[in-house]
């Protein structure tokens, strides 16, 4: 998928790991996978964004980004500083889901389901917490080699009808 | 013997003319957006000095200079605003009747950052066009902070196994 523009910048990517939600609570992001271009000096280039590099208008950005200068400079003309929400509901379910991540690291499973249940209630559009809960209450659908991603389509009718 | 000599003196006159080249003039972006100044950033001992009021102005900082005191006080910074005192000397150089200064000096303070994008090319940028910073671990658990990136363009795919 990443080749084309990864020959391109003889770039050797780097995998981090983050099992807090660090990333989702600095660039507030509520679905992944999610794209974050930042340029040479540190800015940021594009408001983050839902990201598809099966789509070849994506990669075609990309190289035009890594190979024409000015195409940097077009986009920081309209990149907008991040806004944390200020929906007192959004704000909540962060947290709680945050409280959750921290419970379950400390092996108190139960207690951090309760707590995303409620931050799902309060944000129902958030698919970080959606999914973490769908990925500890059902790890085999999940874990075990391929992600079932028909299981998780027959699960949201599920929940919807219930 | 005389081609040795004379390899040897064109070496020489090619690093004199790329000194040269260094430290005759620089341009400054601002915004990304080039700015000029009266009177011209100057060079002192391979450092650039840039005059304070022009500068601070496009900047949208404030310079006062305290009756009885050897100080320019530079205030500024949006919502939470500072006021940062340069004493006479240590960061402010009088030369010919103009208040100079290190780029640095005024910039530091406000959380601007610096990004020299060439020998000749300074970017001066604001802190709310930086991608907000964070510190994760790469798979062999060492701290990659993303500052640690910086000099190339980086995309962050973030991505999970669901």
């Amino acid at each position: 998928m990443v080749k084309p523009w990864h020959e391109k910048v003889n770039a050797e990517f780097t995998t981090l790991v983050d099992s807090q939600n660090i990333l989702g609570n600095t660039y507030n992001l509520k679905a992944i996978p999610y794209g974050i271009m930042i340029d040479e000096a540190g800015r940021l280039t594009k408001q983050p964004f839902s990201i598809n590099v099966a789509k070849k208008e994506t990669i075609k950005m990309l190289e035009t980004w890594l190979s024409d200068p000015t195409y940097n400079t077009t986009l920081l003309r309209d990149t907008k500083p991040l806004k944390k929400s200020k929906n007192p509901r959004v704000i909540e379910a962060n947290a709680r889901f945050q409280l959750g991540l921290t419970l379950l690291k400390i092996g108190k499973k139960q207690e951090a389901m309760i707590e995303w249940r409620k931050a799902l209630e309060l944000d129902p559009k958030n698919w970080l917490i959606h999914k973490q809960i769908w990925a500890v209450e059902h790890p085999d659908k999940f874990y075990d080699g391929n992600v079932d991603y028909g299981w998780q389509k027959e699960q949201l009718e599920t929940e919807k009808n219930e | 013997m005389i081609k040795l000599i004379f390899t040897a003196c064109a070496i020489m006159s090619f690093a004199i003319a790329l000194q040269a080249a260094q430290t005759d003039k620089i341009q400054i972006f601002i915004d990304n957006q080039p700015a000029t100044f009266t009177p011209t950033p100057i060079s002192k001992d391979d450092v650039w000095l840039i005059p304070i009021e022009p500068f601070c102005k496009q900047l949208g900082l404030k310079v006062e200079y305290p009756e009885s005191t050897e100080m320019a006080v530079i205030c500024g910074g949006g919502e939470s605003e500072i006021c940062v005192p340069i004493n006479f000397g240590e960061g402010v150089f009088s030369i010919n009747n103009v208040n100079y200064a290190k780029i640095e000096t005024i910039t530091k303070p406000f959380g601007y950052e610096i990004y020299k994008s060439s020998d000749t090319q300074l970017e001066v940028i604001h802190p709310e066009q930086l991608a907000p910073t964070f510190t994760l671990p790469d798979l062999e658990d060492n701290p990659r902070p993303l500052k640690s990136f910086r000099g190339k363009k980086t995309l962050l795919y973030i991505w999970g196994s669901w």
